[in-house]
């Protein structure tokens, strides 16, 4: 018997993923809390490891409050910003463009700090032979690596990224627990540098070469920073030059499957050990197949439209009864299928290929004591990070 | 089931059940078996001991089984202790024993008090963003629209109310907007007079071939007369008295400055509904609500432009009131139709004061007896109102 292994089935997913969606629409969106422990319960129920199906304790209500929280202080606070920009923007287009750079700033730092939060909070809703899983370090100082970190990868044209992966990677999994004892990842970033150079070089050469082909672009460009108009813009090389970037996707996949199994191999658990085999082509191909289904979707709108409508006349008009629906429900389908399809292949993948070395010695593995975060995941929620 | 005595061995009892205990202390797996007995559910290891002993009805599922999903109990709501059922196929017969197998945590055990505190504090939120930032921020924002963008803003917003008229009309798209010679000549003459060449940042104003009795101002100064308020006026005086009144509402940017709140409104209810695309389709449902109301105040500047606009012009401001009046009479033909009043709300203060503006008709009609019938006609074959 395999040591960790998926249980779970498309047909019970979907019956669960439509229930959710119908009642998340009627519910305006209160239901999604709900939503999602169902989800994860699914998820997390049918992963057992070593015989053993993990356990996930949260509540939809800890989700709530967390949402709560994060409409009481941050709503004011981006309103606030928001009216500061309205106020700065009179002052010309250089200081808006600022304000806005700023903006995507502080968004980029609170989406860290939510992230981090929210492992924490999964983690300790996580349980296995009835021992809960946990995080300690703290947010604000992983914010502060990532930032840091993402100023040096933009300095470096994209090239520090590895070791900033292996960093923040490190940072994260050195701090999370398992009942009492702590995960230890030990990596080098030079380790990942092949794997990222590709998908680096695919994705930068083509662009520097459109760049130098059409100077003329980059002129316009930093004549509209200064406030004038912009004139109509040439591109008649851009499809021939940027071709390439059709297989940045597939080559940023394979970097991460390819950071997966490094992380993997290089993390242990006090003297248990673990290894991946998971291979690129698994994930590409549901990504693929996920791709199709999305283009299939919508590519069947227009059928809907004369379905749903009464005749061509209403595809302009009927804003409310047609389009309003049917985008709702291409937006619902999209999900629902982005979970059947892509989602449960990479979990399903990740368990069929992960194997544990030494297992015996996780036995002796003793609960924590302390206090878990009673409420979770608001921040996350409100940027729409962490799918499951 | 409780008894009297505690035999260790009974013929009758049912064989027990497989089952792993985890004990919550360390991640050890103790298979064993399950059995109940004196009213107590008794984990008991591979060499016989009880690992544990929880009264029947404090133990509960973790989670409805199914769907491959473990059958596992717990004791109570709280701690890691856990029995799992190597078979869910077994869960019948510890379900007959126990009454509280299914029972739910409480939910809300020791969160109501955050619940309660969290959601006053996200409620207080979001009203001061709906009761004072947003109005706010409208005006403010307004200030820095540029004009082009607020007419192109004005031009999409006009075709979708005409989009929209015509399905309710049942009309024609290209039949929905009046022309005639006489009449264009005579509704620019009456502007022309209203305006005393001023530019309050008109761009077009227009016939619209419809029933309902009510005029628009559209962002970017595009004002719409509705055919059935040309019906309904009595004197081109009430007739310019609406116009004046939405040229009140163009100076002032109104119409921007609503559908500016509009789309922070639906920002901030796409946040609460969980996702960006629910803002958008929220606000696409916004702008698709052509004629909401502007808020009191809004009409109460209106009023007083439109009173003075029509000073200058040497019209009589009170005729507007006398309009209202007559329509009110007839409140009940309106409200099948979007009428005046679901958009300009006329209360007896708005009455009185525009009655208190009244002064008898000047020697020079605000439009001749001849640009009035053609102005009227504009749709072409008389009117079908009334």
């Amino acid at each position: 018997m395999a040591q960790v292994a998926f249980s779970g089935r498309r047909g019970p997913l979907f019956s669960l993923l439509l229930r959710n969606a119908a009642l998340t629409l009627v519910t305006l969106g209160i239901y999604r809390f709900w939503a999602k422990v169902r989800l994860r319960r699914y998820f997390w129920h049918n992963i057992s490891v070593l015989g053993d199906p993990l356990e996930y304790s949260g509540t939809a209500v800890e989700l709530l409050i967390g949402f709560l929280i994060v409409v009481a202080v941050l709503v004011p606070l981006s309103m606030a910003y928001g009216t500061l920009g309205a106020m700065a923007a009179a002052l010309g287009p250089r200081v808006g463009m600022a304000l806005e750079a700023g903006y995507y700033l502080v968004l980029f730092a609170l989406i860290q700090v939510g992230f981090y939060r929210m492992w924490r909070y999964r983690l300790t809703r996580t349980t296995w032979r009835g021992i809960r899983f946990g995080q300690v370090g703290s947010a604000l100082w992983y914010m502060w690596r990532a930032l840091g970190w993402m100023a040096l990868t933009i300095l470096t044209l994209g090239v520090a990224y590895p070791w900033m992966r292996v960093d923040l990677t490190a940072y994260r999994l050195n701090n999370t627990q398992f009942g009492a004892s702590r995960f230890n990842f030990q990596g080098a970033g030079r380790d990942l540098l092949a794997p990222w150079l590709w998908a680096l070089l695919v994705w930068l050469v083509p662009l520097a070469v459109f760049v130098f082909l059409n100077l003329q672009l980059v002129t316009d460009l930093t004549q509209y920073m200064d406030g004038e108009e912009m004139t109509d813009l040439s591109t008649p090389d851009a499809a021939v030059v940027l071709l390439p970037w059709l297989a940045v996707p597939i080559l940023f996949l394979r970097f991460k499957v390819f950071e997966f199994r490094y992380v993997a191999a290089r993390t242990r658990l006090a003297d248990t050990g673990f290894h991946s085999d998971i291979r690129t082509s698994a994930v590409v191909v549901a990504a693929m197949v996920t791709g199709f289904a999305f283009v299939i979707l919508l590519g069947s709108i227009p059928v809907l439209f004369l379905v749903v409508g009464t005749g061509a006349a209403m595809l302009t008009q009927s804003v409310i009864f047609v389009t309003i629906p049917l985008v709702l429900f291409v937006i619902f389908m999209m999900s629902i299928l982005g979970y059947l399809i892509f989602r449960y292949e990479l979990v399903a993948a990740v368990c069929r290929t992960l194997t544990i070395t030494d297992p015996q010695d996780l036995e002796n593995t003793v609960r924590r004591t302390g206090e878990d975060p009673s409420f979770g995941e608001g921040l996350a929620d409100a940027f729409d990070i962490g799918a499951i | 089931m409780p008894s009297t005595s505690a035999p260790s061995d009974r013929p009758a009892a049912a064989p027990d059940i497989a089952a792993v205990y985890n004990d919550g202390h360390t991640a050890r797996s103790h298979p064993g078996r399950v059995r109940m007995r004196d009213g107590h559910l008794e984990f008991l290891d591979g060499t016989g001991m009880a690992r544990c002993r929880w009264p029947l009805d404090e133990v509960h599922l973790v989670a409805r089984p199914g769907d491959g999903q473990p059958a596992r109990l717990r004791h109570g709501f709280t701690g890691d202790a856990r029995i799992t059922l190597d078979d869910e196929a077994d869960l019948p017969r510890v379900a007959a024993h126990c009454p509280n197998l299914n029972a739910a945590a409480p939910s809300l055990g020791r969160t109501w008090k955050p619940l309660v505190f969290w959601s006053a504090g996200a409620a207080a939120a979001v009203a001061l963003l709906f009761l004072v930032v947003i109005p706010w921020l409208g005006g403010r924002l307004a200030a820095v629209v540029p004009p082009a963008m607020e007419r192109d803003l004005g031009e999409t917003a006009r075709s979708q109310v005409l989009d929209l008229l015509a399905i309710t009309e049942g009309r024609a798209r290209a039949d929905m907007v009046c022309r005639s010679d006489a009449g264009d000549a005579a509704l620019r003459a009456l502007t022309d007079r209203l305006l005393g060449g001023r530019d309050l940042g008109l761009t077009r104003i227009e016939v619209v071939n419809s029933k309902m009795v009510n005029a628009l101002a559209l962002p970017g100064g595009y004002i719409m007369v509705m055919r059935g308020l040309l019906d309904q006026a009595g004197s081109p005086d009430e007739l310019a008295g609406v116009v004046a009144h939405e040229l009140g509402h163009v100076q002032r940017r109104h119409a921007l400055i609503v559908t500016l709140e509009r789309a922070g409104s639906a920002a901030v209810i796409g946040l609460l509904l969980g996702d960006v695309t629910g803002g958008t389709v929220l606000a696409a449902l916004g702008q698709a609500l052509v004629g909401a109301s502007y808020g009191r105040e809004a009409e109460r500047e209106a009023d007083a432009i439109g009173i003075e606009i029509m000073q200058r012009a040497g019209g009589d401001p009170g005729a507007l009131a006398l309009f209202f009046d007559r329509l009110r009479r007839k409140e009940g033909d309106l409200a099948k139709s979007m009428g005046l009043f679901s958009t300009h709300p006329a209360s007896e203060d708005r009455i009185r004061i525009l009655r208190q503006a009244a002064k008898p008709a000047s020697p020079s009609p605000i439009l001749p007896a001849k640009g009035w019938q053609a102005l009227r006609g504009i749709c072409g074959g008389g009117s079908d109102g009334d």
